[in-house]
């Protein structure tokens, strides 16, 4: 055969190529040699001389097309009623057959048009482009032309509008009624398979369309069906919040949203499982939001106690997680509110019940932690650990630490916790249990407001333990330091830190003045240790009481502040009689006393070398020290039984005498004198009171200039800025070691404004700027 | 004897001697650093000179790196370390 072009008589081969599409259309077997030369007449047509034929038989074939898919319309309606909503009256299944009859006979019908598809459409046709980002001339291109569509589109088209719309009702409350009892009951394969073809079917028929793919499908199915389905769940839902309590309303939402999406999975296509999804939630949850977070707190109360039902309780929270989750946040705040509030409640409850006072910090570090693993693992079970929740638990947990007992002006969680830490680590016991306790302090610590307080109490007991070489081990001490450092930055630690330096500087020092001694022959008749510490970085309060320190110390103090004159020049050194401590053994007695005093204290005692009474005045003056200083350091010895007070002790009563006895015992061989703690220098055992107060003013100096350098930090930096971003800024900065209130930051910027390093800007008075 | 002293354990605090509560160059006290350290004491000393003038030693070093001359900026001497 020739490719040539050719005359054609068109009527004649159309006739001949009808028959045979009429067979494909209808599945009907067809010769090979027939097929074959179907397929020239289409090419002969298309390259007809004088003129292509092509437009005609394009629209020959389409007509032919139409009058088929009519033919098909009236099998597929059959006898049935069309607004019946028996999805088994046979016309879903007879539109299903006509349908895969006719899809299967189009793609060979398509085929056996490939040469009109190819040469002729293609021109007509616009490209995928143009119909998406197509200009407003090509807006509708579906009516665009009367020959853009291939063969096999074309097709579908009709099938669309003929077929299709007039039975779009019909097929909509079939197809909607058969899936609501397939919600109910699992239908026979044979229904199901009609089902989902016949929903197929109507995405399959606008594939053409690219515009809009899937128009038909929404129209038909899915908006019919969300309806239903709304309808249908928000019923259930009603019927059962009203028959059952809220633990069952939420298992049966559960499962039916499960049931739900199997559903939609199984017949829709799958762009609209969200959409099935969507309508669940809102028809099933979101219009119960009020009876659910009605029963949030009971749930809550129920789940955190140790009832038989608690852990039924938490499947009930776990199950509302699940159902309120998809809402969002505001769906979830009452859960997270109340999560909150439980948590608060039950940890302002452990820290109030009964415990003595001498046990106040375990007792508090142990609820804060107890509070806080319970609610983590709680929170980590029913709510998977999100974020929202562990942000109320912190939030709570802040809360309990930082709450105030009436009538006290400052939480008392930085001292407690302090405290707790003083106390385990100068225990000596196992390393290991010690390690996790402090560990677990950290957690506690993290939630302090006031960490710059927690901060000096830390520093003053880690000093005391330094110099009277108390810790347990200073590995354990330096782990510790390093863990507030992890937690607060190197800032919170510098101190801390400068005082371990000074540790180890002393033990090298003591060494060089052993061998110096040695080297220059010189002795200094008892042991001695010496530890020499940089004046600041120590808080030991200032005051250094005046002594003149017995013969028998002053010869090793004398012997070291020559040796440490030569080793560093331009260093002046200042004796912490209070702090320093000598080891005495007592010979008067019966048996022998090994004693730990005081400077002051050994040199009281030393004055009974040649006698057994010495009058208290003469003794204070001898000793030079001040009136309120020797009543703290005799005290220990009178109250130890090592001297007998003869009068008043504290007043100048001429009188008064101090009796060495003589007949001392005690059960212990070693004694440990203390000195009560001095005003200033507020000390463990010391009550709050005066000292406490003292200690809140100096903290809120150090408070103010640490704000003031913040907004000058801040200011230098920005040289303009308005009142309240300075102030968020300032907050920001501050967080980590105490949280500043506005008052206080503003009596700061006053400040900084009178010393002339900000000024209002002119005209604008909430703005401040940097003078330079 | 009726009491003997065994060992004696001693607690001091040192601080510098200086003629002057602040340096001279960076208008910080001595008691604290100079600009470019973060802790006082042994990691940021202090120096004298033969005139007598004493200064953060990293102070006192960038001074004299940054001048042709030798000398002390407080009295024009010429700067000398008083090794004493």
């Amino acid at each position: 055969m020739s490719l040539k072009p050719r005359y054609v008589n068109f009527q004649e081969t159309w006739a001949k190529l009808k028959e045979t599409i009429a067979d494909v259309v209808a599945l009907q077997a067809i010769e090979r040699s027939v097929w074959n030369s179907r397929f020239s007449d289409v090419y002969a047509l298309c390259v007809a001389h004088p003129e292509p034929l092509a437009n005609e038989l394009y629209d020959e074939t389409k007509k032919f097309l139409e009058e088929h898919v009519s033919g098909l319309l009236e099998r597929v309606k059959g006898s049935s009623e069309l607004e019946s909503t028996d999805y088994n009256d046979g016309l879903l299944h007879r539109y299903v057959t006509a349908w895969r009859e006719y899809s299967q006979g189009l793609t060979y019908l398509n085929s056996l048009y490939s040469y009109l598809n190819l040469q002729h459409v293609k021109r007509l046709k616009l490209s995928d482009a143009d119909m998406i980002y197509g200009s407003a001339a090509v807006t509708s291109c579906v009516d665009q032309g009367p020959r853009h569509l291939e063969i096999g589109e074309l097709g579908l088209m009709i099938w669309e509008t003929v077929l299709i719309v007039p039975l779009a009702e019909a097929m909509t409350l079939r197809i909607v009624s058969a899936l609501n009892s397939a919600r109910d009951s699992n239908p026979d394969p044979t229904t199901a398979d009609i089902l989902r073809t016949a929903i197929q079917s109507t995405v399959e028929v606008q594939s053409y369309n690219v515009r809009k793919p899937m128009s038909l499908y929404q129209q038909l199915v899915v908006e019919p069906f969300l309806a239903a389905a709304s309808a249908h769940h928000s019923r259930r839902a009603a019927e059962l919040l009203n028959a059952r309590d809220v633990s069952y309303f939420m298992k049966y939402v559960l499962d039916g949203l499960e049931r739900e999406i199997s559903l939609g999975n199984k017949f829709l296509h799958s762009s609209s499982s969200e959409a099935v999804w969507t309508c669940y939630e809102q028809a099933c949850v979101a219009a119960h939001l009020p009876a659910l977070h009605a029963e949030v707190e009971r749930l809550l109360k129920e789940a955190c106690e140790d009832s038989p039902n608690a852990s039924e309780r938490r499947e009930d929270l776990k199950r509302m997680y699940a159902l309120l989750k998809p809402l969002g946040q505001n769906a979830l705040r009452p859960l997270i509110e109340a999560a909150h509030a439980q948590a608060a409640k039950e940890g302002l409850a452990l820290l109030a019940a009964e415990h003595s006072k001498d046990d106040a910090h375990t007792h508090f570090v142990h609820s804060m932690l107890s509070l806080h693993n319970k609610y983590k693992k709680l929170f980590a079970e029913v709510f998977g650990g999100a974020q929202a929740f562990i942000g109320a638990l912190d939030k709570a947990c802040s809360e309990v630490v930082n709450s105030r007992a009436e009538g006290e002006s400052t939480a008392r969680a930085p001292e407690l916790l302090s405290r707790y830490c003083d106390t385990l680590l100068r225990r000596k016991g196992s390393e290991r249990d010690a390690d996790d306790k402090l560990s677990a302090a950290i957690v506690v610590f993290k939630y302090i407001d006031d960490k710059d307080v927690f901060q000096k109490h830390y520093a003053r007991a880690l000093a005391r333990r330094l110099i009277h070489q108390l810790s347990a081990s200073m590995e354990q001490e330096e782990a510790m330091i390093n863990r507030l450092k992890a937690a607060c930055g190197y800032e919170f630690t510098n101190k801390l830190h400068r005082m371990f330096t000074d540790v180890a500087v002393s033990s090298d020092l003591n060494a060089k003045f052993q061998q110096y001694l040695r080297e220059n022959n010189l002795a200094t008749n008892t042991g001695f240790f010496i530890q020499v510490l940089q004046a600041g970085a120590w808080p030991l309060g200032g005051a250094m009481a005046p002594l003149a320190p017995p013969a028998q110390l002053e010869k090793p103090a004398r012997l070291f502040e020559s040796f440490y004159r030569a080793s560093f020049s331009g260093r002046r050194l200042a004796w912490l009689h209070h702090l320093c401590t000598g080891e005495l053994r007592t010979r008067y007695t019966q048996r022998l006393y090994h004693i730990n005093a005081t400077t002051p204290q050994c040199a009281l005692l030393l004055m009974f070398e040649n006698t057994d009474a010495v009058r208290a005045r003469e003794a204070r003056e001898t000793l030079e020290l001040p009136e309120e200083a020797w009543s703290r350091h005799v005290r220990p010895l009178v109250e130890a039984g090592l001297l007998i007070a003869k009068g008043d002790l504290e007043g100048n009563d001429e009188e008064t005498e101090l009796l060495l006895n003589l007949n001392f015992t005690c059960k212990r061989t070693k004694i440990r004198l203390t000195c009560a703690a001095a005003p200033a220098n507020q000390g463990g055992n010391g009550p709050g009171g005066a000292g406490a107060s003292s200690e809140s003013t100096h903290c809120d100096d150090d408070r103010k200039m640490y704000l003031q350098a913040a907004v000058v930090r801040i200011m230098k930096q920005r040289k303009i800025l308005r009142h309240t971003e300075l102030i968020q800024e300032v907050v920001a900065q501050a967080r980590g070691s105490f949280a500043p209130s506005v008052a206080m930051i503003k009596k700061c910027i006053e400040a900084l404004i009178d010393k002339q390093y900000l000024e209002r800007s002119p005209g604008n008075l909430d703005t401040y700027s940097y003078l330079a | 004897m009726k009491v003997t002293i065994k060992s004696w354990t001693g607690v001091a605090t040192w601080r510098w001697i200086a003629n002057d509560d602040n340096c001279g160059i960076c208008r910080m006290p001595f008691d604290s650093c100079c600009p470019d350290c973060k802790l006082p004491g042994d990691d940021c000393p202090l120096v004298w000179g033969a005139c007598s003038h004493c200064f953060h030693i990293h102070c006192i070093v960038k001074w004299l790196h940054s001048q042709p001359q030798q000398q002390c900026p407080m009295c024009r001497q010429d700067w000398k370390f008083n090794n004493k």
